[in-house]
């Protein structure tokens, strides 16, 4: 649910609470009005009437209504004498045929030491009509309130949430290994300008600790590289000299396991510098070119595991990128569609003019998509492999903003596409 | 045969040294850049390995110094940093070649006895050991002037391991200049080994007095064969 949307809802019900409190109160107030009103107008008609009795006594006779708008008649005792006694009641109305509230005073009074009591009435109100007529005013009221706040809000939201939209478009965009800077944007809104210098300065924090970890593992990296060829060096003069048969392949053992390290130090040390976005010589780069070289380089591997090629170029596939790291891009795909193939294998590649795809056999099962091209994740059973193939891969694709998926139906198939 | 290292790393300098004096050489070391540009000017060297990041100045400008004082010495540049500058501008001084840190021993090897040999061979391309006669320009190989028929990456293979005579060739060293740089350990050089098995048999069938003995799955070492 939206923002906006859950305060209408909110606000809705708290101004119909309101507006009903409001309407019931109203509805006692004018009702006290209207019955002092007519109150005043019974108590009026009382004297009228009192008068009249001095003047003409037979109208004393009345003891009905008769169309009349009050009756009186003679009573043998009164328990109060002279006070007014206001009453509401019904009176059946001719016309209309139904009854109809109409409020009554009630009094007692002394003609020739004869005791008369003397009622008047006056139609009231419908309480009935108040009512309705005031739940219908209210009604409208309310609907008025409710959807003059919604046009406004509507229309001041778009205004007002700009910055915020700005900011989420900010966040949604955001990549730690990125190279821009953050652009702070522009509100007047103190909510805002808080939410947005302190997102400004997280990301600004984030972005120093990525990158002074990515470059401590450069460092590290480059640091490890001098030691690591020294001590392989030493061991391979040490390997020439007259050693003993079993020390002979212990010291082999350590060169397998520290040349081993030292390939992983230089996957390492490229992957940081794709992500540094040290490549920076860019040129056209024809991709079926280096499909047709890499494949040559390739042949040996190719051919120890027997398998078969076939490269479809369907279209010319021209991107502009560093050519190392074009020949980095495929070679890491192709050896991959090598080494984790079978014996008597295949492998097809096609090239068009967005995309290229590299399918090859091997284990019948896919591959975890959402591990494939995470550091170290190994999914093969290839002992040598150091899990970062992929890795590198994926850091060329993200350098260009190409894209790249795994498929896999029997085969496996990794597709770059720009 | 005398051969000068000016470099400032102690570690490098030893294995240098010992890989070179097993080759045969006389190894003399320099720390910085002055005292190397010293010795090359008072004493004559065959080949003189620079490293180009030296405390006290840029090996490029020793270089540069070396050939206004007009002395003619072979160079071999060594370099940590993996610049196509400093490599084009090296070699346009004069440099004999440009190797990039780290390097395996038989690399270093195989690149100074090609110089050393360019030098006193006079620029002859002819190498030889044993009864094998490889012609590097011709990039034939043969024995008693018969052809032996070797196919690219075996003639490779042999002039590499001829170039590490009686020295461990690395296999990584050996993939790295026969199959270039996209092939890596990761790969199991099992497609090595098939390469390897053919050249011997080519070997044997021309009655070359040369082994190629596997050491212990890390790498090969050819030597002179007597008992054949």
């Amino acid at each position: 649910m939206k923002l906006l949307n859950y305060m209408s809802l909110y606000l809705a019900v708290a101004i119909l609470l309101i507006v009903s409190v409001w309407g019931t109160i109203y509805y006692f107030i004018m009702l006290g009005d209207v019955k002092r009103d007519v109150d005043e107008g019974l108590v009026n008609s009382k004297y009228i009437i009192l008068r009249n009795v001095a003047a003409n006594p037979h109208i004393l006779d009345k003891s009905a209504f008769f169309g009349n708008n009050y009756s009186i008649r003679a009573i043998s005792k009164a328990n109060n004498l002279a006070k007014d006694h206001y009453q509401d009641t019904t009176r059946f109305i001719q016309h209309e045929i139904k009854y109809e509230p109409v409020r009554m005073l009630k009094t007692v009074f002394k003609h020739k030491n004869k005791l008369y009591e003397l009622r008047v009435f006056a139609s009231m109100v419908e309480e009935d009509d108040l009512i309705s007529s005031l739940f219908k005013g209210l009604i409208g009221l309310y609907m008025a309130i409710i959807i003059s706040s919604l046009i406004v809000q509507q229309l001041l939201v778009r205004r007002i949430w700009q910055p915020f939209r700005q900011l989420l478009d900010k966040l949604r965009d955001f990549q730690l290994d990125s190279h821009q800077d953050i652009l702070p944007i522009s509100t007047k809104i103190t909510e805002f300008k808080e939410m947005n210098d302190v997102i400004t300065s997280q990301m600004k924090q984030a972005m120093e600790t990525y990158n002074s970890q990515k470059q401590f593992l450069e460092n590290a990296a480059h640091e490890l590289q001098t030691p690591l060829a020294v001590s392989i060096n030493r061991l391979e003069l040490l390997i020439e000299e007259d050693l003993k048969e079993e020390d002979r392949k212990h010291v082999a053992q350590v060169i397998r396991t520290l040349e081993r390290l030292s390939r992983l130090n230089k996957s390492l040390l490229l992957l940081t510098k794709i992500e540094n976005r040290q490549f920076i010589r860019k040129s056209p780069v024809s991709i079926n070119d280096i499909f047709r070289y890499l494949l040559t380089e390739f042949r040996d591997l190719i051919e120890q595991k027997a398998l078969t090629y076939s490269l479809h170029e369907e279209q010319e596939l021209q991107w502009t990128m560093n050519r190392d790291l074009a020949i980095v891009l495929i070679s890491n795909l192709l050896k991959n569609a090598i080494v984790h193939n079978h014996q008597h294998g295949k492998i097809n590649i096609y090239i068009y003019d967005q995309l290229f795809a590299i399918e090859n056999s091997g284990e019948s099962t896919a591959l975890d998509e959402k591990e494939l091209f995470k550091r170290f994740k190994k999914q093969g059973k290839n002992k040598n492999s150091i899990g970062l193939g992929l890795a590198i891969t994926k850091a060329v694709v993200n350098t260009y903003g190409l894209g790249i998926k795994y498929r896999f139906s029997t085969t496996h198939q990794f597709i770059v596409s720009s | 045969m005398k051969i000068l290292v000016i470099e400032d790393e102690q570690d490098l300098i030893d294995i240098i040294a010992v890989s070179l004096e097993k080759e045969g050489y006389l190894v003399e070391c320099a720390n910085n850049f002055n005292s190397g540009l010293q010795k090359i000017i008072d004493y004559e060297y065959d080949c003189v390995l620079l490293d180009i990041m030296l405390p006290d100045g840029n090996g490029l400008t020793l270089i540069e110094e070396v050939k206004t004082q007009g002395k003619e010495v072979n160079i071999i540049i060594i370099s940590a940093k993996d610049s196509l500058d400093d490599k084009v501008y090296g070699l346009n001084l004069g440099a004999d070649d440009y190797l990039l840190k780290p390097f395996h021993i038989a690399e270093l090897t195989a690149r100074i006895n090609s110089v050393v040999r360019r030098k006193v061979l006079n620029g002859s391309s002819v190498l030889e050991f044993c009864n094998l006669k490889l012609d590097l320009q011709n990039r034939t190989a043969s024995t008693n002037n018969t052809g032996i028929p070797l196919n690219r990456k075996e003639f490779d293979i042999i002039t590499y391991l001829v170039l590490n005579k009686n020295r461990l060739v690395n296999k990584a060293a050996l993939a790295e200049r026969v199959w270039g740089n996209y092939i890596d350990e990761s790969d199991d050089f099992e497609f090595m080994y098939a390469q390897i098995k053919n050249l011997r048999k080519k070997l044997r069938q021309h009655c070359i007095q040369l082994e190629i003995q596997s050491i212990y799955g890390i790498g090969y070492k050819i030597t002179a064969n007597e008992a054949t």
